[in-house]
């Protein structure tokens, strides 16, 4: 929606003044002129009032009293059904221009690029379509020298962020696009953009400062202690570098072992989230000592015992199945577990499975002779039964 | 009517014997008097004297904030490990190296500034001191319908107190004045700080609740007789209003607060997603209750407005239907605009029926504005402190009130929800609207309370500090906030902290100020002069029938109301020196009523 | 206390006729003008009173109907637990305890000391039942088999996932429900031993009306608990 006439006035240095950057997309730029058309009536009927103000005390001082003070009009109906419908007037186009931006920063198109984003006190992080997440060195958080998560998005496609939390309420905040939303425990909210400017470190000259720098990310709903520092810095890159990067971040060192993979998989993908590796309780099953025992669930099946296949299956679709405690058969963990497939590959599949078995006394030994082998060898071993026409294990099925 | 006219003499002065000891029977006899008594006007001073000493507080708790943003963290990498120099708040806990735990000073502070300003300073503020003190007076009653009643919710109040005391001595809480779960159910686990100022919070709605069903029935079984609905002083009104709000919404927090403590104790899991129960939830019980609350705090605000402007201009308030329906219109609507704080909390389409009637409530407001400006017109306006006070509130809550559409675009509440830029707006509103107008409010009925002038020299120092400190500190946060910078920050990235530095150079100017304020009360108490009955020449009967300060049943004969509260075109004010106050001169038009 | 004295009923002019019973004797506090003015008060301070405790409940019904939509199944599965035949009896006590007092006012008004009395001993059990079939028959059971709020619960049947929270909200509502009765038990025993002195007559029963308001709602309710926690599935 565009409503020039007003919002020309002055537009350039107030924007500048008051969002300090020129909005990074067409929906950012939308949502300044709002504003400054808001700021425009606000000043308007501000400056008329103070002005009546400081005349009338001016001109009906009471060292005036003599020559001014008069008995006046002690209502008026006209007049003041004017000035409550005036401003009923005035507010209309405000409250429908919010009503057209809001719907447009909710309604994202079909085709965009989905991004699962998880927040978790205080971190954020990045999951693409292919399961890869973020590895590029983290940048510092400006202020506290802290981490901070970097990802891409492709430059001129609609972006759509699906975001979950695994603790408390946090916000996903990125002002250079004057749009934010809450991320929710247990539930799935959901926000998009489009980029239309390519990130640019390249000095400016003139300010001596880089051209365009990553966008910054805030978390905007308060979740506690370092709540200031749960940021990320967010770059927009062309498509074509946008697929390879992401096709990079899938793959692992070469250098180092499956076992390390595994434990990776463990704190990159999230998992951490739900599971801890030290028997301590969360909100999953602990893998300390999973491997090996032998589970129920609210589903009807008892007693399976958890070995290879079975988490493999459970990994990829768990959905269905609500494990139940072993001694008396009551739930033990409420919530179930998102499906991975389509979120990881047989390499991390394999590293992770060898990493559980690791955590389990009886088996630690074997996985962790069995895990040994760098990445760069188990993708020779691939090769290898490729050429040699054995099957390689099953990769897994895509997305149901 | 009945006897209990009759005893005169201040409702202040000790009704001993003349030479009694002062320490075994003067000193503890007069305590005792306060402890116990359910006159109105006692109770009101033992409010205001509470209230301004938990601004106090929660005005050193915004110090403190304040002194940790001037300068959080200037980071110094020393031999590869970050060190954090210059950390106000760590610092002096000891923590300055440890950006974490000085993190946590900051949130702790911050939660215990907004409670403090919000539950124990501002909803009660205006009711409970000047209210309770005056409402009997304005309408010619001998007291509030239930003295008793009113005694409680002064000790109900004292009690919801401790519990906030206690949290805070053991630690205190981090949760933010909104409570917003599942944060506020997991965080401190093991303490009972968190449930201790929960409770607190309960408490003290009761207290509230008590007090405004007080005064609903003494407004409407208690007025003298000859006093219509529309003879009523619009203070009246605001505080009706106010009353109503409270009585009808303060149960929901109440049961909301409730249903935490048991999500806390017993993991009910309600507000856990966890078990099943739902986060946001617990944002609409809670807004449904804390925006009408936020019309409770401004409405009384608005009341002490109306007295103060037409004393100040000696003119009718223009339009005083308008002005009196307004504050019904504002009363009903709050009750329907709480969504207005969840634009982005889920993304409903609910939102957008919530900033229609968000817009729709700011009519009302902008009403009584336009009225109050109206009512200059024409009149013979004094520039008294309390008058100043008065014109700064059309300054400030407009600026307030104005940024409040910016808040309602939901496009435009996207960008800004969270950052300082709400901040600032409901600091213009809460602190530049109802504190502003409670200053000046306590200024103006300062004879009338205490029987002694103050001097306007002080007044008016402390004015012009507070007035140039309060835009100092929260225009720099619009700024910032349009700029991104978002609340319950503990840092920030550079950019910013010009604006910062402002702000906290802002915040000494206003304990400056307020410190004059002070000084200048404890000095008028000490050597002020006496005061006379009338010293503004209002028409109000607190001004026109009792004395200053008022005598124990407040009027030595049931007053018979024989002119409206702002008659000034036709009735010199009773009670002032003869040709102190003179009447206007008749208009050349004629004058339609 | 000298401020208060002049608060106090007896203003110090009044000549007193000592024959005369205390409830003819009362006079009304000095800032009404006379017993009417008093009682109109009272009687709109109680009522607005009472629309505060229904809107507190209003907010507990809230709740429960929205969690009722987010888990029909724990809501159903935790329902079965509860005996009909106990909230049915709770629910008939309650009645009659509503007939008693409104009889109880209406002595009052009539000057009826004694059945006055009576009627305000018979509420006074009532409530007493009540509690104890709610505590003895219903609370106890449920204790021992571990059908607890949230992480108190360690009931052993088959459950679904959720019922944890249908308990939860059961015991909030029919626990904050309980501890208006017990209010009102304490008001009744008070009104007892005032009625006792005689203080109630024709001229003025504020206190007896008052109880017997806040007794309604209490009543009213459970009313509305009774068929959504026990009949509903
Ligand atoms: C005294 C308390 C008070 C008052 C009176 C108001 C008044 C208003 N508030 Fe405010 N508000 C708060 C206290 C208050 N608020 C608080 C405490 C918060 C934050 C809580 C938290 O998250 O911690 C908040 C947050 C808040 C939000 C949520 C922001 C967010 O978190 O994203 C919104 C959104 O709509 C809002 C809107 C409004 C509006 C439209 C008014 C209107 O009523 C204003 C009406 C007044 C005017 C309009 C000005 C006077 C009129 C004129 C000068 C004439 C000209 C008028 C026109 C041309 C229209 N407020
Ligand atoms: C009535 C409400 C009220 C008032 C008056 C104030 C007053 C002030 N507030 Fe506060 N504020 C809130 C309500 C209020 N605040 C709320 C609800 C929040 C949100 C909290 C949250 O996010 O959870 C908040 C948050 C808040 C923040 C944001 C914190 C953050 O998000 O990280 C900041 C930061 O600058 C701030 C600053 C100040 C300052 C500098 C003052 C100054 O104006 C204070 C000046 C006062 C004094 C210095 C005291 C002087 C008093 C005396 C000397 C006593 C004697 C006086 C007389 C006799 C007259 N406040
Ligand atoms: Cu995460 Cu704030
Ligand atoms: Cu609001």
């Amino acid at each position: 929606m565009t409503m020039t006439l007003p919002t020309t006035l002055g537009q350039q240095w107030l924007k500048e003044y008051f969002f300090s950057s020129i909005g990074a997309s067409s929906q950012a730029a939308d949502t300044e002129n709002l504003f400054i058309y808001i700021l425009w009536i606000n000043i308007i009927s501000f400056v008329l009032l103070m002005i009546l103000l400081v005349y009338f005390v001016a001109k009906f001082h009471r060292s005036k009293q003599a020559t001014n003070y008069q008995v006046s009009a002690a209502h008026n109906t006209p007049l003041e059904l004017t000035w409550s419908i005036v401003p009923l007037l005035v507010m209309i186009p405000i409250f429908y221009w919010g009503f057209t931006g809001f719907a447009d920063k909710l309604a994202a198109p079909q085709d965009s690029e989905e991004i699962t984003i998880k927040g978790k006190q205080w971190k954020w992080s990045m999951f693409y379509r292919n399961g890869a997440s973020p590895q590029s060195d983290e940048m510092e958080l400006l202020h506290t020298g802290q981490k901070v998560t970097h990802f891409i998005v492709p430059l001129n496609r609609p972006v759509k962020f699906i975001m979950s939390s695994s603790d408390v309420i946090h916000a996903f905040y990125v002002p250079d696009f004057r749009t934010k939303m809450d991320v929710i425990p247990n539930r799935y909210t959901s926000m998009w953009f489009y980029p239309q400017k390519l990130t640019d470190m390249t000095i400016n000259p003139i300010t001596g400062k880089p051209k365009n720098p990553p966008h910054k990310v805030y978390c905007a709903e308060y979740c506690g202690q370092d709540h200031s520092e749960m940021g990320a810095y967010m770059s927009v890159v062309p498509v074509k570098e946008y697929e390879d990067t992401i096709r990079q971040w899938t793959d692992y060192p070469k250098t180092i072992t499956l076992l390390k993979v595994g434990e990776a998989v463990w704190s990159r993908k999230g998992c951490n989230s739900c599971h801890s590796v030290d028997g301590s309780k969360s909100t999953g099953p602990t893998w300390k000592g999973m491997y090996g025992a032998k589970h129920s669930y609210t589903n009807g099946e008892s007693d399976k015992l958890v070995d290879e296949n079975w988490l493999r299956r459970n990994i990829l679709y768990s959905q269905e199945r609500i494990l139940l405690h072993e001694d008396d058969n009551k739930v033990a963990y409420p919530t179930s577990m998102p499906i991975f497939a389509g979120q990881i590959n047989e390499l991390e599949m394999e590293g992770v499975i060898l990493y559980i078995k690791s955590l389990s006394d009886a088996t630690k030994a074997a996985a962790e002779n069995a895990g040994k082998i760098t990445v760069q060898e188990y993708r020779d071993k691939e090769k290898a039964a490729k050429e040699g026409g054995t099957a390689a294990p099953a990769a897994p099925p895509a997305k149901p | 009517m009945s006897a209990g006219y009759g005893h005169h003499g201040s409702y202040l002065e000790y009704k001993g014997g003349h030479n009694d000891p002062f320490w075994t029977v003067k000193l503890p006899r007069t305590i005792w008097d306060w402890a116990s008594t359910i006159d109105h006007k006692k109770i009101g001073v033992m409010y205001l004297c509470a209230i301004l000493f938990m601004f106090f507080l929660g005005g050193m708790m915004a110090i403190f904030v304040r002194t940790e943003l001037f300068n959080p963290n200037t980071v110094t990498t020393i031999a590869g490990k970050t060190v954090v120099a210059h950390n106000w708040i760590g610092q002096h806990m000891g923590v300055g190296e440890n950006i974490a735990k000085s993190n946590e000073y900051y949130n702790r502070t911050m939660t215990l500034h907004g409670v403090i300003m919000v539950f124990l300073v501002i909803v009660p503020s205006v009711p409970a001191s000047l209210g309770n003190f005056l409402l009997p007076l304005m309408i010619g009653a001998k007291d509030v319908a239930f003295p008793r009643l009113n005694l409680l919710s002064w000790y109900v109040y004292l009690v919801g107190s401790i519990f906030a005391v206690m949290s805070l001595v053991s630690g205190g809480v981090d949760t933010g004045w909104t409570f917003y779960t599942p944060y506020s159910t997991m965080t401190d686990d093991g303490y009972l700080r968190v449930v201790w100022m929960v409770t607190a919070a309960f408490i003290l709605g009761f207290s509230s609740i008590f007090t405004g069903l007080n005064f609903v029935v003494t407004v409407h079984k208690l007025r003298a007789p000859g006093m219509g609905w529309f003879d009523m002083p619009l203070f009246v009104w605001g505080i009706y209003g106010a009353a109503i709000i409270q009585v009808l919404a303060t149960p929901v927090i109440g049961i909301t607060l409730l249903l935490m403590i048991f999500e806390r104790t017993f993991h009910i899991g309600i507000f856990d997603p966890r078990m099943g129960g739902d986060p946001v939830l617990f944002q609409h019980f809670f807004w449904f209750y804390s925006h009408p609350v936020v019309y409770v705090m401004i409405l009384p605000g608005l009341a002490i407005m109306n007295e103060m402007i037409a004393t100040g201009a000696r003119k009718p308030i223009f339009g005083y239907r308008a002005v009196a329906f307004s504050t019904l219109a504002i009363a009903g609507i709050s009750f329907i605009v709480w969504g207005h704080h969840l634009f982005t909390s889920e993304g409903e389409v609910a939102a957008v029926v919530f900033s229609a009637i968000t817009f729709l409530v700011a009519i009302p407001s902008a009403v009584k504005i336009f009225n109050w400006i109206a009512t200059l017109y024409k009149g013979s306006i004094c520039l008294n402190t309390w008058n100043l006070y008065a014109l700064a509130f059309l300054f400030l809550f407009s600026i307030g009130g104005l940024t409040g559409l910016f808040l309602g675009s939901l496009a435009v509440d996207m960008h800004l929800h969270d950052t300082y830029f709400v901040v600032a707006h409901f600091h213009y509103v809460m602190m530049g609207g109802t504190i502003i107008a409670f200053i000046g409010g306590i200024h103006f009925w300062w004879p009338k309370m205490f029987g002694k002038m103050y001097s306007e020299i002080g007044g008016t120092i402390g004015f012009v500090l507070v007035f140039i400190g309060f835009n100092l500190t929260f225009f720099p946060q619009f700024v910032m906030g349009s700029q991104g910078m978002p609340r319950r920050y503990a840092n920030y990235v550079e950019e910013y902290h010009l604006y910062h530095m402002l702000s906290t150079m802002g915040a000494y100017t206003l304990l400056a100020g307020f410190l004059t304020h002070l000084v200048t009360f404890l000095h008028s108490l000490a050597a002020g002069k006496k005061a006379p009955p009338n010293p503004w020449g209002s028409l109000t009967l607190e001004w026109t029938n009792a004395s200053s300060p008022p005598i124990e049943h407040n009027f030595d004969h049931e007053p018979v109301v024989v002119h409206g509260p702002y008659d000034y075109d036709n009735v010199i004010p009773p009670q002032t020196k003869p040709g102190e106050f003179v009447l206007p001169r008749p208009a050349a038009v004629a004058i339609q009523h | 206390m000298s401020s208060s004295h002049a608060h106090s009923a007896h203003p110090p002019s009044a000549v007193e006729d000592l024959s005369k019973p205390l409830h003819e004797r009362y006079h009304a506090a000095s800032h009404f003008k006379d017993r009417e003015h008093e009682f109109d008060s009272v009687k709109m301070g109680v009522w607005l009173f009472l629309a505060t405790e229904i809107l507190l409940f209003s907010g507990m019904f809230c709740a429960y109907f929205i969690f009722r939509l987010m888990h029909p199944e724990a809501f159903i599965g935790g329902g079965h637990h509860l005996e009909v035949k106990w909230g049915l009896i709770n629910t008939i006590v309650l009645l009659m305890s509503s007939y008693w007092v409104a009889a109880a006012v209406r002595h009052a008004q009539t000057g009826n000391q004694k059945w006055l009395q009576i009627n305000i001993i018979l509420t006074f059990f009532a409530g007493a039942a009540f509690l104890f079939i709610k505590f003895f028959f219903e609370y106890w059971h449920k204790i021992q088999v571990g059908l607890l709020p949230g992480k108190f619960y360690h009931y052993t049947g088959h459950a679904d996932p959720y019922e944890p929270m249908w308990w939860g909200v059961y015991w909030g509502a029919t626990g904050i429900h309980a501890s208006h009765v017990i209010v009102g038990m304490g008001l009744f025993a008070w009104l007892y031993f005032r009625s006792r002195k005689g203080h109630f007559g024709p001229g003025h029963y504020n206190a007896v009306e008052g109880v017997g308001l806040y007794w309604h709602i209490v009543d009213i309710v459970w009313i509305f608990l009774f068929p959504l926690l026990y009949l509903i599935h």
